[in-house]
């Protein structure tokens, strides 16, 4: 081994990730070469500080799920997401009925007492979340034949047209799967199938696909969109991922057209 | 308890044990949302996706010993979605925050994250994933979908690269 075939194998040679051989070739020629001992030395220490500063940030917000949420006894800086404020209420209406316990048939009693007031509002909170969630609620239905799942979104179009663009739009994933440029090509506006027909292994895809779930009708800057998740396998679940296909009104202005698709995580 | 034993046990629905995986993973991993994003309100909310996705979708993990691998995946997966939607995002205006994190490593560790940000994105990836992830050549080439040939290349680029900032930031790196 010369200089240079050290500095390419120095990394992992600090990480215990090299044959037993080439382990051999690196110690001896560190040995007897001050310049890669010196590299050896930065390197390692390199290394050192990069491992002990992924472990140097600690997030502010905890990163346990709903289902899994400890007390809050790390409370959140920032509320992001609806699911933490979900935790929080809950939560902290756990606590309160834990009190209202240790005071039997008190609370409702004796409207002035702060925590009267206080379990009144947090029950008014939860009945607004359990209506959000109530519309939230993830149902079965039958598109183009199939059995996906509906998560219901606030819809933009009337039903009809809901469904029309939806079976649409898997109308056109078929095609992407099924390798029917043809198909793809009519489903679409001039401009995308002029795309398809340049470019038709951007399209095109091998394989089976399963169906997870598809989204209402969004409108977007004057298109139409339709989120569906995706997978490739029943196997992997980190397979998963999700095709979004915009639509535009066709000539008619009865049917649709696919603009354009993107593939998102 | 190991990491195996707690994604075995959450993968029977124990709650306390996946809480207990979070916490083990949970800063390397936001250290790695945070390398690759670059802002730590983002990074926050990439890894709540990533380890609610992953609470759902444990029961599927076949090989319990990847789980480090597999989350890394999910939270890079979370990081290119925000990416994009950072993307579509109009700033009007920029207000100063606080950081969505506490520093509870030394002072060395904030220069380097800075040096890691300061990368190219290639180049933050594979360093985020092999020293913040702490994840082997070939489970990183798994995660970002390129050669093992790629990810070493990228991380002797990267470590030169991290020297060469590290020196301009009047920081000896031999000396800790």
């Amino acid at each position: 081994m010369n200089c240079r075939d050290i500095d390419e194998v120095l990394e992992p040679y600090i990480r215990g990730e090299l044959a037993t051989d080439q382990t051999r070739a690196v110690a001896e020629h560190l040995t007897g070469c001050e310049r890669c001992q010196a590299a050896y030395e930065d390197t390692r220490t390199l290394v050192t500080m990069l491992l002990d500063a992924g472990e140097a940030l600690q997030p502010a917000a905890s990163m346990v799920p709903l289902a899994s949420a400890p007390p809050p006894d790390r409370t959140p800086i920032r509320v992001s997401r609806g699911w933490i404020a979900v935790a929080a209420t809950l939560a902290a209406l756990t606590v309160a009925s834990a009190t209202l316990l240790t005071v039997p048939a008190l609370a409702k009693q004796v409207p002035l007492l702060p925590v009267t007031r206080e379990i009144a509002a947090l029950e008014a909170d939860t009945a607004e979340l359990s209506a959000q969630v109530a519309e939230l609620e993830v149902r079965l239905a039958e598109v183009d034949g199939e059995q996906v799942t509906l998560v219901e979104t606030e819809p933009v179009l009337d039903a009809a047209d809901n469904t029309l663009a939806q079976e649409h739009a898997i109308a056109f994933v078929r095609a992407m799967y099924g390798g029917d440029e043809d198909v793809l090509q009519a489903l679409a506006t001039p401009a995308l199938a002029e795309h398809i027909a340049e470019q038709p292994t951007d399209y095109l895809r091998e394989g089976g696909v399963v169906f997870a779930q598809i989204t209402n009708v969004a409108e977007h800057e004057g298109s139409y969109w339709v989120f569906i998740r995706m997978s490739d396998t029943v196997e992997f679940t980190d397979s998963q991922f999700q095709l979004n296909i915009a639509l535009e009104r066709d000539g008619s202005g009865e049917g649709f057209l696919v603009s354009a698709v993107e593939m998102d995580a | 308890m190991d990491d195996m034993m707690l994604v075995q046990s959450a993968q029977k629905g124990n709650e306390r044990a996946f809480a207990a995986l979070v916490r083990r993973n949970e800063r390397r991993m936001y250290a790695t949302a945070y390398a690759i994003l670059g802002s730590s309100w983002d990074a926050s909310d990439a890894c709540q996706d990533a380890f609610l996705e992953a609470w759902t979708k444990i029961g599927a993990l076949r090989d319990p010993s990847s789980f480090a691998q597999w989350m890394a995946r999910i939270v890079v997966n979370k990081c290119h979605s925000a990416r994009r939607k950072t993307k579509r995002l109009v700033v009007v205006d920029e207000v100063p925050e606080r950081e969505a994190h506490e520093v509870i490593g030394p002072e060395t560790s904030l220069v380097l994250i800075e040096a890691v940000r300061r990368l190219d994105s290639d180049h933050r990836a594979v360093v985020a994933l092999r020293y913040f992830a702490d994840l082997k050549v070939d489970e990183i080439a798994e995660v970002l979908r390129i050669p093992a040939g790629t990810v070493k290349s990228r991380i002797n680029r990267a470590m030169a690269r991290l020297k060469e900032l590290l020196a301009t930031a009047d920081m000896e790196v031999s000396s800790r």
